[in-house]
Parts: structure tokens; C-alpha cells; sequence
């Protein structure tokens, strides 16, 4: 049984065998690096526009922000954050792995509304042409097999469409390669022979590349033809290693199905090196959403349940072996964010509305541990930072969502064509 | 008179530009963009005979059967109401019980499709564009007549329809599938919907507007959000444009968003609840209104709708975004045009048409660098293209458990396929990735087996091709040949029809081999751009 089929129920079972809750197991040392150019990066994205002042901004000292009764400050290593009896993960996970997270505060998206958020904190600009900082670092490497790999959650490009590659909601894309997605049908339909198959491949690959000399070499033509040529030899390549790759979900009937579980595709991409992005979208508990109008204490299981997930997934980073031959967390720098805060102050629904300032966490390959950039001021308004030291600083600027998706790039050794890196991030 | 102008216009600049589609090619694109299908053999055959017949065509397609549905996918594209949940599910309706749980989609679909279905039934009855927020009526299906308060004249499928809840009549403003797409949640007071208002109607993206709190300085003291709203000039600025909109939409503003008998009626006794709950009177950009029923008026009005209108169905038939300079001359044109043929859809759909880059089939040899950019001569068919030219040709719908699934993406492939879905993907993928192509695969392997049940049966893509029909008779090449006209609009040279034939000899019967053949050829780049 490949080890990404593990659940975490089963892991959870495994370890209590083993006598070891998850909660002992020993904080980890900062990872060590590899080459920006051999840094992988999984993206953790929360939907809808989380608090960060429920688990990793401690606003206690605010007179102006309206904070839940349990929450309390409390401290990991040498980084504050945010404890509750309601949210024992986020202290296991804090007190697991604080000497390997940057917390990134005040990040500022310069929008109100979520498709306009996302849109800035995935690609730090308006232009709907743009391509998102996952698919650009992807699109660094065209030639691994699944550079830019969506178990689920926004995407955006343009130049780099052909290696971005969609596992769909409920794991589509494994019936699209096995071909059970014929039997998936209400006019189901017999798989073709192998040899015939591989014959219409060999076919349309012709004739594909007939198709790309006859669209010259230049235009949307000859990128159509390109890109075609591609995606052929792609998926003829990714089809050849059979068992050896395992996209399915779990139970891709579960709606609800932890991301702990959604994500095993991705780390198997990573762990492989197939792939060197991956990206999975987190929706808080019972996927409903990290939207919290009313209600604002949704958050707060919205936050047990992300910090659950993030402790499966660190663990399963760091006992794979990555594709350069360090632990897989040794080589993948983990990105966890989400494309909006909330509002200071409660609404009339006890909720809280659309906020400009959030904060990101980052983990993993390149990144400094115990580390917290940037802050907040009384009103939760995103503080000026020094981009070298990471100190709140007068003589700083706000970080942008172009500034945060720099430093993404600069961890991979891409220069940013927006932005400046905010390289308190980086490790010595 | 804009056919002239279009002509001088391209005979300017358009021809070193651009390279024209043949004349099966342009046909061929005609047709799936105004009707969603494949041409035939005889459409093809009489297009090869006099090129003129195109235009004749084009005109006949859009009087037929098949205009108002493709529109619905063309408005879908734009308007984005095509999501997989809404706020409210189909259990919420007592009355579906009995169609099991196979009704979930025909329940999503018939929501998100009714702001639709109403503009394209406008454009297809030729009614103008103004109608699009003045019509007194909207389109229901009998699932929304089952569930909503409305009655809808007799009739399959849709049919026109009336509230009877004592809504407005201002058009697709007065559906319920247009505001529980863009929902507003209780504390923000339609002021979301009124974005989505403005971009799709008078192609005004305010949220495009960057907007940061640490400006504003009473935030940065503490206020709160929603007197920073009122009163904080960094705010006022933009709100002072959207809050009186919003104050407009109160009958449709839920104390609920989750609850269906909120979210499924109008409620009239809210309407002046804008005024106290935003503290502004309605207007739009500064006209006063008395309520929702004067702003449909107020917005066809509008300069900017007209322009708006012609660049939306010229972004969507050029395949790319629009360039606010470089296509400003056209544009004008068109605008122009537009407004004296009574704003209907159809004369635009012509105009568009007519333009040289909407036959572009490859970049010309003085083409500047903007254009070999931005043009897109070669474009992907659309997930939804893909359903209907499919379904026309071969007789395959990939359905599954009342899904479409070429037109969803909790089970189904619409994203994967390159289409959008409004939240996650708002743009059409222009160009192949690997699942795209994956999924293309499938879709190719169930419809060719489909078609090739028809072989010899008198009926459908293969039905004239006689099962003792084999690879080098004349009556196999001539099948061959009627084929890949039927799927490409073109004829296979020499080599083409060698290649196929050695395919169709890897089936262990005539049947399979077709089911091989027609898998290739609908894989092949030539089925799948057009």
C-alpha cells in the first residue's frame, strides 16, 4: 500500500500504537536548504478571508479589536501566538514546529471582495493576464511532468497553462488517466485496446505537430499548437507510470474529506519530484467556508481543523524522502495563507466583515524559523516594515501582496517582475 | 453601411494583419459560435459551391432552434451564475423530494440559468438590449415554477414568466438566479451585488479600484468599518457611487442569505430600508431614482451601456480581452451600428462577424507585435461547445447522475476542460494543458464509441456508412473523407486518409475500427480549435 493512501485516521492509529499522540512528538529542528532552484513549494490556501487574530496574531493589547473570551497569548519557542482550549491543534502545531514558521503579518491586498483578493495574493496585480506565483514557479521548470500541480483551489495563468495541471474536485483527473471515467457516464463506454490507444496517441501526436508547423512561430497559434504538443507528451508520459503515481482521493465522495487527506496526491507529486508546486485549498470545517459574516467564532474551528490538517501534513513532509534526498520538508517551502483578514470590529451578525491586512505562515525550504515579520498596529491596520531585519520599522513600507508573492518567486529563484522580496524571510 | 466601414477598416490594416479562415473553416466557426454545432455536408458542400452562402447561413442560424441556447452559454461565459452550490440547496424544496437526489443539478442549473435564458431570449427574439433590465417578464422552467413564486406561460422547457411577488419589472435585475449567484450577506447590504451590477452592465469595475485601509484614517483610529464607510472621505469616494445602488436593491437584501423563503421572494416591504440602513437615497452615479423600478431605466440610459453591451459580445467572439485604445476605432464603429439597428444582439453578432480579426485563422505577415500578442486566431472550443457540437454530431451527452458534466465541477470537467466557473477560473483557458487534454481524450473515445453505434443504421455521424465497408473500397474512403469534413470542415490529403485507414484496421470489427477513427479525429487539434 503506497504510503499517501495512509489516512490520518490510519496514521493516528499508527502512531498510538507506537505509544506517541502527535502532541509528543519532538519540536524539529530548522530544515535544512537546498538550491532556490530545487525548492518546492506547497500552498495551503484558505478560503474566504481568515482571522488571523485567532491563532497566529495576538491582538490582546488592542483596544480596538474585538477578540473572542478564551483566546490568550501564549508563547512557543520564541513566538507568540494564539491558544484556546477550543484549538488544542493550533498549540500542538506551535509547539511542534515553532523553530521552523515565519509568520508574515500585515501583508496588505489592496481589495475588499474575494475575487479581487485572490486574485491580488496570488498574483499581486489587477491583470487578468497575469499568471499566479505558483504557476510562475512552476513554469521555471516546463520539464517536470506535473510542474503546477491544483489538488484544489484558485489558479491563474496564461503563459504557463500547459503545466498546470487539475486534479479536479473529487480526484477527476485519476479516472481521465485510468479511463474509469468512461464508466462514470450514463452513455458508458468500453476502453479502447492498448494497442489502439497508443496507436491514436502516436496519430494525434502527428498530427499535432503538424498542427504547430503550419501555425508558424509566433501568435496564439503557434502557442495553442506548442503547448498542445506539450500536454500530449505529458500525459502519455504521466499514463506510462501507471501505480507508480496514485491521484485519487480517498473517498471522493466525502465532500468534507480532511485536506490532510485531499493533499497525499500532492506531497506523492513532490515526494517524486514531479512536480514542484502544489497547491490545495483549505475551507474550514465542514467546508464551510472561512467567510465568517456572522459568527465570527467559526474561526475558531475553522483554525482546529486547518492546524489538524497542517500537523498530518508536516509530519508527512518531514518522514518522506525528497527527490534531492533530504526529508521532502527539507526541499518544500510550505505557504499558508489566505486572501483576506477580518475586519477589527464585529458587525451586527457577530461576524466580521472584509479586512485589507492579513498574515501569511510560512515553513519549510529557505525559510527562517521563529521568525515573525511585520505587525500590526491598534487597529489591526498592517505596520511598515524594514524588509531586511523584518522589524516594524518608520523608515519601512506595508508589504503588498506583490511584495509577498516577490519573495515566493526569490525562494525560488525566480526574479520577480513585481514586488520587492521581503528577505527577513529568507534563512541564513 | 458598417459593413462598408469594416471593409475599409480591414483593407486598411486588417489584411496585412490577419490571414483569413478558409471558407469551410470560417463556417465552421460561424457555426459553433451561433448555434453551438457542427456544419453539415450539405452546409458545407453549398459554402464550397458559392461562398456567399455564409452569410446566409450565419443569418438562418440565428433564427433557428439553436441561437437562444448557444446564447445562454455565451452569457454564461460573461456572467458567471453557472456555480456548482448556492447558498441554498434543493432540499430546502419539500417539492423535489420526490425527484431524488438526481435533481440537484437540474435544481442548480435551472437557477443559475434564468438571468441567462432571459438575455438570451431577448437577443434571440430580437427584442433590444434595454430590454435586458426593462423586460417585465423572465424565463422559468417548470422546476421554478415548482419552487418560486412565479407563474410561466405553458409551454416545454423555458418559457417566459411572470413574479407574482411584486417585483420590479427591470429585467435580469429582478431574477432571483442573478442575486443568489451574487448573494449579499446580511451586513454588507447589496453593496457586492452592486459591483457586479456595474462591470456587467456598464463595464465599470469598481472593484478593480485598489483600496487600502491604512489610508483611511479613522480605521487607523479605531472606528468601525461601517461609519468608516459614511464618513471617512477615503471611503466616501467610491461609496458615495455604490451605497445609493445598493440602497435601490433592499427588496432583494435577506435577513437570511441561507434561508430559502427569504431568498426565493421579493420582499417590497423592505424597499425604503436602503434609506435608513445606508443612510443615502437611491440613485445611479448620481441620478436619483425612486427605487428598483426606475434603475433599469436609469442603466439602459446609461452612456456606457451600449458600449458596454458591443464590447462584451466583441470580448467574447474575438476570444480575448478587450484593448480600450487599440480597439477603440472599431469599437466606435460598432457602437454606432449597434444603436442604430434598435440594440438588438443579432445585428452586433453580424457586425462581429464581419470583422477581420473574427475570421483571423492565422497572423498575416505584417501583423505588429500588439496583434501577435493579443490576437487569437486559433482558439479551444469551449467546454460547452464541446456538449452541444458532440451531442449534434455523434449523439453522446456525458451526463452521470443528472450531471452534465461538461458543464460542472464537483463531479465534472468544465474547469479541467478550460472553462470557467466564476469563482475559481473567470477567464477560458486559450490554451492546452495536460488535463485539458486528458479530458479531451475521454470525451473523444465515449462519443466516437457512441457514434459508432450508429454505423449502417440510416441515422447520425456514421449512419450512411455501411458496415461492410473496409479500408481501401471506395465506399470506406468516401465515409472516410464525408468524416473528417463532417468533425474538421476540411478534406484529408493522401497521407491523412493512409494513416486513418490503418487505424480503422486495428478494430476487431467495423465498429471499433470507427470507434478508433472518429477517437482520432475528434483528438485531433483541427476538431478541437476552430
Amino acid at each position: 500500500m503506497p504510503l499517501h493512501t495512509l489516512s490520518r485516521r490510519d496514521m493516528t492509529r499508527l502512531l498510538a500504537v507506537g505509544g506517541l499522540g502527535l502532541g509528543a512528538l519532538p519540536a524539529i529542528a530548522g530544515p535544512k536548504s537546498v538550491p532556490p532552484t530545487q525548492r518546492r513549494f506547497l500552498f495551503v490556501y484558505c478560503k474566504g478571508g481568515w482571522d488571523p487574530t485567532f491563532a497566529v496574531a495576538p491582538m490582546f493589547d488592542s483596544p480596538y479589536v474585538d477578540l473572542e473570551g478564551v483566546g490568550y497569548t501564549e508563547t512557543a519557542g520564541s513566538l507568540e501566538y494564539v491558544a484556546s482550549w477550543e484549538r488544542p491543534a493550533v498549540t500542538e502545531f506551535f509547539e511542534a514546529w515553532s523553530e521552523s514558521i515565519c509568520l508574515v503579518h500585515g501583508i496588505e491586498v489592496r481589495a475588499v471582495t474575494h475575487g479581487q483578493c485572490v486574485q491580488l495574493i496570488m498574483t499581486g496585480t489587477n491583470d487578468i493576464k497575469a499568471d499566479d506565483f505558483a504557476s510562475t514557479l512552476a513554469g521555471a521548470q516546463p520539464d517536470l511532468l506535473l510542474p503546477s500541480l491544483v489538488i484544489s483551489g484558485p489558479s491563474y495563468t496564461t503563459q504557463y497553462a500547459s503545466g498546470v495541471i487539475r486534479v479536479g474536485e473529487n480526484g477527476q483527473l485519476a479516472g481521465l488517466l485510468d479511463g474509469s471515467a468512461l464508466d462514470a457516464s450514463d452513455q458508458p463506454a468500453p476502453a479502447l485496446s492498448a494497442d489502439a490507444a497508443a496507436a491514436i496517441d502516436e496519430h494525434v501526436r502527428a498530427r499535432a505537430e503538424a498542427f504547430r508547423e503550419a501555425a508558424g512561430a509566433r501568435g496564439n497559434g503557434h502557442r495553442v499548437a506548442a503547448d498542445l504538443e506539450a500536454s500530449l507528451d505529458r500525459l502519455v508520459e504521466v499514463r506510462a507510470l501507471g501505480d507508480e503515481l496514485d491521484l485519487s482521493v480517498t473517498d471522493p465522495t466525502d465532500a468534507y474529506l480532511p485536506v490532510s487527506e485531499r493533499a497525499m496526491p500532492a506531497l506523492s507529486c513532490l515526494e517524486l519530484g514531479l512536480s514542484r508546486v502544489a497547491m490545495v485549498e483549505h475551507t474550514g470545517l465542514l467546508g464551510k467556508n472561512w467567510d465568517s459574516h456572522a459568527n465570527i467564532h467559526m474561526q475558531s474551528a475553522h483554525f482546529q481543523e486547518l492546524f489538524s490538517d497542517l500537523l498530518v501534513l508536516l509530519e508527512e513532509l518531514e518522514t518522506r524522502p525528497g527527490p534531492a534526498g533530504g526529508s521532502l520538508l527539507d526541499e518544500t517551502c510550505v505557504v499558508v495563507f489566505s486572501e483576506m483578514g477580518r475586519a477589527p470590529q464585529l458587525n451586527a451578525m457577530e461576524g466580521k466583515d472584509h479586512w485589507t491586512y492579513t498574515s501569511a505562515m510560512l515553513l519549510g525550504s529557505g525559510v527562517r524559523g521563529a521568525a515573525v515579520i511585520g505587525g500590526y498596529d491598534p487597529g489591526l491596520i498592517g505596520e511598515a516594515v524594514d524588509f531586511g531585519s523584518g522589524e516594524v520599522s518608520d523608515t519601512g513600507r506595508r508589504i503588498t501582496s506583490a511584495d509577498f508573492g516577490a519573495t515566493l518567486l526569490a525562494l525560488g529563484d525566480i526574479d520577480p517582475p513585481i514586488g520587492e522580496p521581503v528577505t527577513a524571510v529568507f534563512e541564513d | 453601411m458598417l459593413l462598408l466601414a469594416l471593409a475599409c477598416t480591414t483593407a486598411e490594416d486588417g489584411e496585412v494583419r490577419f490571414e483569413v479562415l478558409s471558407d469551410a473553416r470560417l463556417l465552421r466557426r460561424i457555426s459553433l459560435d451561433v448555434r453551438g454545432t457542427l456544419p453539415n455536408l450539405a452546409e458545407l458542400d453549398a459554402v464550397e459551391a458559392d461562398p456567399s452562402r455564409i452569410e446566409t447561413y450565419r443569418d438562418e442560424w440565428m433564427d433557428g432552434p439553436r441561437f437562444e441556447d448557444r446564447m445562454v452559454d455565451v452569457y454564461a461565459e460573461q456572467w458567471q451564475t453557472r456555480i456548482d452550490l448556492f447558498h441554498v440547496f434543493w432540499t430546502e424544496y419539500a417539492q423535489l423530494d420526490d425527484d431524488g437526489p438526481t435533481v440537484e443539478y437540474s435544481f442548480e442549473r435551472s437557477v443559475s440559468d434564468e438571468p441567462l435564458r432571459l438575455l438570451a431570449h431577448i437577443a434571440a427574439t430580437d427584442a433590444p438590449w434595454t430590454d435586458a433590465v426593462n423586460a417585465d417578464y423572465t424565463m422559468a422552467n417548470p422546476l421554478l415554477e415548482e419552487i418560486w413564486p412565479l407563474e410561466r406561460e405553458p409551454g416545454e422547457g423555458w418559457t417566459e414568466a411572470r413574479y407574482t411577488d411584486d417585483r420590479p419589472a427591470v429585467g435580469v435585475l429582478a431574477t432571483n438566479g442573478l442575486w443568489w449567484r451574487y448573494h449579499s450577506t446580511v451586513t454588507n447590504f447589496n453593496r457586492a451585488r452592486v459591483s457586479v451590477v456595474m462591470r456587467l452592465l456598464v463595464c465599470h469595475d469598481i472593484q478593480a479600484q485598489s483600496v487600502s485601509f491604512g489610508e483611511a484614517p479613522s480605521l487607523t483610529e479605531g472606528d468601525s468599518l461601517e461609519n468608516a464607510l459614511r464618513e471617512e472621505p477615503y471611503c466616501v469616494g467610491c461609496h458615495s457611487v455604490i451605497d445609493p445602488v445598493a440602497s435601490s436593491l433592499f427588496g432583494f437584501w435577506p435577513a437570511n442569505e441561507h434561508s430559502a423563503p427569504e431568498i426565493d421572494r421579493y420582499h417590497p416591504e423592505r424597499e425604503k430600508l436602503g434609506e435608513e440602513m445606508l443612510g443615502v437615497t437611491p440613485a445611479w452615479y448620481g441620478t436619483p431614482v425612486d427605487g428598483l423600478w426606475e434603475l433599469g431605466p436609469v442603466i439602459a440610459a446609461d452612456p456606457r451601456y451600449d458600449r458596454c453591451a458591443v464590447e462584451s459580445m466583441a470580448s467574447g467572439m474575438w476570444r480575448r480581452p478587450i484593448d480600450p485604445i487599440e480597439d477603440a476605432a472599431l469599437l466606435d464603429r460598432l457602437e454606432e451600428d449597434f444603436v442604430e439597428n434598435g440594440r438588438r444582439v443579432k445585428p452586433l453578432i453580424v457586425a462581429l462577424s464581419d470583422t477581420r480579426e473574427y475570421r483571423a485563422g492565422d497572423l498575416g505577415s505584417a501583423a505588429d507585435e500588439a496583434t501577435v500578442e493579443a490576437a487569437v486566431p486559433v482558439r479551444l472550443l469551449t467546454p460547452d461547445q464541446l456538449q452541444s457540437a458532440l451531442w449534434e454530431a455523434t449523439g453522446f451527452s456525458w451526463r452521470w447522475e443528472g450531471y452534465e458534466q461538461l458543464r460542472n465541477d464537483q463531479y465534472g470537467y468544465r474547469l479541467m476542460l478550460g472553462g470557467v466557473d466564476g469563482v475559481y477560473l473567470t477567464r477560458p483557458q486559450t490554451r492546452p494543458g495536460m488535463t485539458w487534454a486528458a479530458s479531451a481524450q475521454r470525451l473523444a473515445e465515449a462519443a466516437a464509441y457512441t457514434a459508432a453505434q450508429s454505423l449502417g443504421t440510416g441515422d447520425g455521424l456514421l449512419g450512411e456508412v455501411s458496415t461492410g465497408a473496409s479500408a481501401g473500397d471506395d465506399d470506406f474512403d468516401e465515409a472516410l473523407e464525408d468524416t473528417v469534413r463532417r468533425l474538421h470542415a476540411r478534406r484529408p490529403d493522401a497521407t491523412e486518409r493512409q494513416d486513418l485507414a490503418a487505424l480503422w484496421s486495428l478494430g476487431e470489427d467495423p465498429a471499433e475500427g470507427w470507434t478508433i477513427v472518429v477517437t482520432a479525429l475528434l483528438r485531433d487539434p483541427e476538431f478541437l480549435t476552430y
